[in-house]
């Protein structure tokens, strides 16, 4: 019995996937378990298995294409087997998932295409304006299918009447990574002038007609030369839409401490030869985090609604730089794992990060964020709260400083390696005297760190 | 800015060109003593004297064909027909002798020559003084023709008329000169064909001509007001005429509405039409319609005179018929 294979949900915000590579032909054989396909979602590239035993009898779509998630893109079954039942099911299937838009896989298919777009009679006999004839040929539609009421002159169809029509029915024709970046950025696909297949409209065309309005922006800046225009696209907006949201919702309020890590300093180099797993001084500082919200556990919240909701569990995200944004993985349930545990899971998740590895379910879910940004040397900073988490902690560099402390001939000044803490939390959950508490146990585990231990 | 009436706005740009050359001269009827029939020459013959202000006999073809003979001379006459339906007694001067004298002495001559003249119904003028006949003279290969809106409009547009070194048909409408407007107080002029959009919108554009541009403004502002967003282009001049303007604002909208108020039947609305067809044609969403004075002698009665030209409720009633 055939099987249909469908594009997979990997994570709840996952609405579509671009299938980036084929791993099998249509005649090849396949088994269970083996790879059978690449997909790439708004964050990450994943290596699919197949889900069966037998031969591949079709792929639906083409290496590149987008589509939503639980669409068919194909079919495994015996050698020979007949599957037109299949086929029509994954067929409807398809075309309920992307608006109807089924040419695509009529054309997979090899399906003759019943209606031939713009049938040059149809077109005689209703009664279009100039423009309108221009619109229906510019973009292949298929008006005798469309019952566009005429408005204009004499009852005639304008190009207006066809636009609104096609924003009514969502008739556009546009891939789903096109639509959705339509969305976003507020572009009308009516507007934009397909180049794909049957005058689709692809992303590449929403980029192009995005780059058209920031293009008339700039020009209007004088006196400035432009060297280049990114889309403000993709990750970094995402980036963007958050994090402004993060700042102009929640009352952000900062707490800096300094933490002297000479103890920290030396059980790490001890902790070297005990452990096989390498421990950094971000795993201790993680570690400790964790061990002060368990104390502190109202720091491990959010705001939900009317709704002040503390977490159980902790899971700690680690901001992690990639070469063009920023992303934030998480070790889930951190409350209940060792240091080494912590260390081993951390360094996994920021290598998959970096190479665009990360499912969607190992970048969400966070309660409480630690972003260190020591390793390139910065002295101090501040963090904006990741959403909707309830805090964020800044991590900076250990830096060689005098300080003066109490001796045994009363004060004196030595050096210690020090580094400084910035902690911001949302006022609207966490108030100073908390934040103060939390951070100084931060800091107390941090300076006794054979507590972090025990 | 100052606040002044169409009149005095003519006024001053003919007082300005006066005092910068003393080659502008005044002529025509009642130019003079006592200041235009519109009152639109008031003062300048006791500032620059008689003989740069000239009162003429009623005899039009014979002073046009002076002020002809006066600009082969190196002056730069502007002369005032009392009303522009009096260009039929100068026809000859205006299309045979003016239009055409440049071009056939090879350039040895050159007419810097202005003829004003009031257009328009409205008045009771009745039908041989309440004509609107733009179309006789941009029909002349030769002559410049403008047709201002507002008094700002009037003076930025008559001094480039009368530093223009071709005659130019200069047609002031008459209900206007007693209303008030805003006009910068430095000096400027308006270039001639570059039209000007006045009220911009998606949904229709319209080419208008003298004050029947603020009407269809007001039409536009009233339209607004039901999301029907209208373009309004003053076309300031109808040779040169800005295509482009119009072109590019007709690719936008899809729909265009002529409004110039001169007879309908062989009139400028329908060239205007027809030589920017081939520009627009793919781009119309309607069949370009225009609005203009029917095909009547004017008459006398102000209710009939009312019903046959164009104003701002025809025009908005215009623009709903074509968007539906």
């Amino acid at each position: 019995m055939a099987e249909t294979v469908i594009m997979p949900k990997l994570g709840f915000n996952m609405s579509e996937g671009k299938l980036v590579r084929w791993h099998k032909e249509v005649g090849d054989s396949i088994k269970m378990g083996e790879i059978f396909f690449e997909i790439e979602t708004d964050k990450t590239t994943m290596e699919i298995e197949s889900t069966a035993d037998g031969t591949v009898l079709k792929l639906l779509v083409e290496e590149g294409d987008s589509v939503p998630v639980t669409s068919p893109i194909a079919v495994i079954g015996e050698k020979g087997e007949d599957i037109v039942d299949l086929m029509v099911d994954a067929e409807g299937k398809f075309e309920r998932l992307n608006d109807k838009d089924g040419d695509m896989l009529v054309g997979v298919l090899g399906k003759q295409n019943s209606s031939k777009p713009e049938s040059s009679s149809a077109l005689n006999n209703s009664k279009l304006t100039p423009r309108a004839r221009k619109l229906v040929a510019d973009k292949k539609l298929d008006i005798s299918k469309m019952k566009v009421e005429g408005t204009g002159f004499d009852g005639g169809i304008t190009a207006r009447d066809i636009l609104r029509y096609m924003r009514e029915h969502k008739e556009v024709k546009a891939t789903p990574v096109a639509k959705k970046l339509a969305e976003i950025e507020e572009i009308d696909l009516c507007e934009v002038t397909g180049s794909g297949f049957n005058s689709k409209i692809m992303k590449v065309d929403v980029e192009k007609k995005i780059e058209e309005k920031n293009q008339i922006v700039i020009e209007s800046l004088d006196s400035k030369e432009v060297q280049e225009v990114i889309p403000y696209t993709g990750m970094r907006k995402i980036i963007g839409d958050r994090l402004s949201r993060s700042k102009f919702t929640a009352p952000h309020l900062y707490f800096i401490t300094f933490v002297d890590v000479s103890k920290l300093l030396k059980l790490k180099e001890e902790t070297r030869e005990l452990v096989s797993t390498k421990i950094s001084i971000n795993d201790f500082i993680v570690t400790g985090v964790v061990q002060a919200l368990k104390k502190y556990p109202q720091v491990n919240s959010t705001l939900n609604g009317d709704q002040i909701v503390i977490y159980k569990n902790i899971n700690m995200g680690i901001a992690v730089a990639l070469e063009n944004g920023v992303i934030v993985p998480v070790v889930k349930d951190a409350d209940k794992k060792k240091l080494s545990e912590i260390a081993q899971e951390m360094r996994e998740l920021v290598e998959r990060a970096r190479n665009n590895k990360l499912t969607p379910d190992e970048y969400s879910g966070g309660t409480f964020t630690v972003s260190n940004l020591g390793m390139f040397g910065i002295e101090n900073f501040t963090a904006i709260i990741n959403p909707p988490e309830a805090a964020i902690l800044a991590v900076s560099a250990i830096k060689k400083t005098p300080v003066v402390i109490s001796g045994e001939e009363g004060d004196e000044i030595v050096i210690r390696p020090i580094m400084k803490l910035t902690l911001s939390v949302d006022h609207r959950l966490i108030d100073g005297v908390l934040a103060t508490k939390f951070i100084n146990k931060v800091k107390e585990l941090l300076e006794n760190p054979m507590k972090i231990l025990v | 800015m100052k606040e002044i009436t169409y009149a005095d706005a003519i006024c001053e740009a003919l007082d300005e060109e006066m005092a910068k050359d003393e080659n502008v001269i005044l002529l025509g009827e009642d130019v003079g003593i006592i200041g235009g029939n519109f009152k639109t020459s008031v003062g300048l013959r006791d500032k620059y004297g008689e003989w740069r202000v000239k009162d003429t006999p009623i005899s039009e073809n014979s002073f046009v064909g002076i002020g002809i003979g006066c600009a082969f001379t190196g002056l730069r006459p502007v002369v005032e027909l009392m009303f522009a339906d009096f260009l039929a007694i100068s026809m000859d001067q205006v299309a045979n002798q003016a239009a055409k004298l440049r071009y056939m002495s090879g350039g040895q001559v050159k007419v810097p020559l202005t003829i004003r003249m009031p257009i328009g119904g409205g008045r009771s003028s009745a039908a041989q003084h309440s004509q609107s006949l733009q179309a006789w003279v941009a029909h002349i290969p030769g002559l410049k023709v403008v047709l201002p809106s507002t008094a700002a409009e009037a003076k930025g547009l008559l001094k480039t008329a009368i530093a223009d070194d071709n005659p130019v048909i200069f047609m002031e409408h008459k209900m206007e000169y007693n209303k008030k407007y805003l006009v910068p107080k430095e000096e400027y002029t308006i270039p001639f064909g570059q039209a000007n959009i006045v009220h911009e919108g998606e949904d229709l554009t319209i080419a208008a001509t003298s004050n029947l541009v603020i009407k269809s403004k007001e039409a536009a502002q009233e339209l607004d007001k039901e999301g029907i967003k209208v373009e309004v282009i003053d076309l300031r001049t109808l040779v040169p005429l800005d295509k482009e303007t119009i072109i590019n604002s007709v690719k936008k909208t899809g729909r265009l509405l002529i409004v110039d108020e001169g007879y309908l039947n062989f009139g400028i609305s329908g060239e205007i039409a027809l030589s920017i067809m081939n520009d627009v044609f793919y781009y119309l969403d309607a069949p370009i319609m225009r609005l203009g004075t029917a095909s009547v002698p004017l008459p006398f009665s102000p209710a009939l005179e009312f019903s046959v030209i164009p104003d701002t409720k025809k025009i908005y009633g215009k623009v709903k018929e074509i968007v539906g």
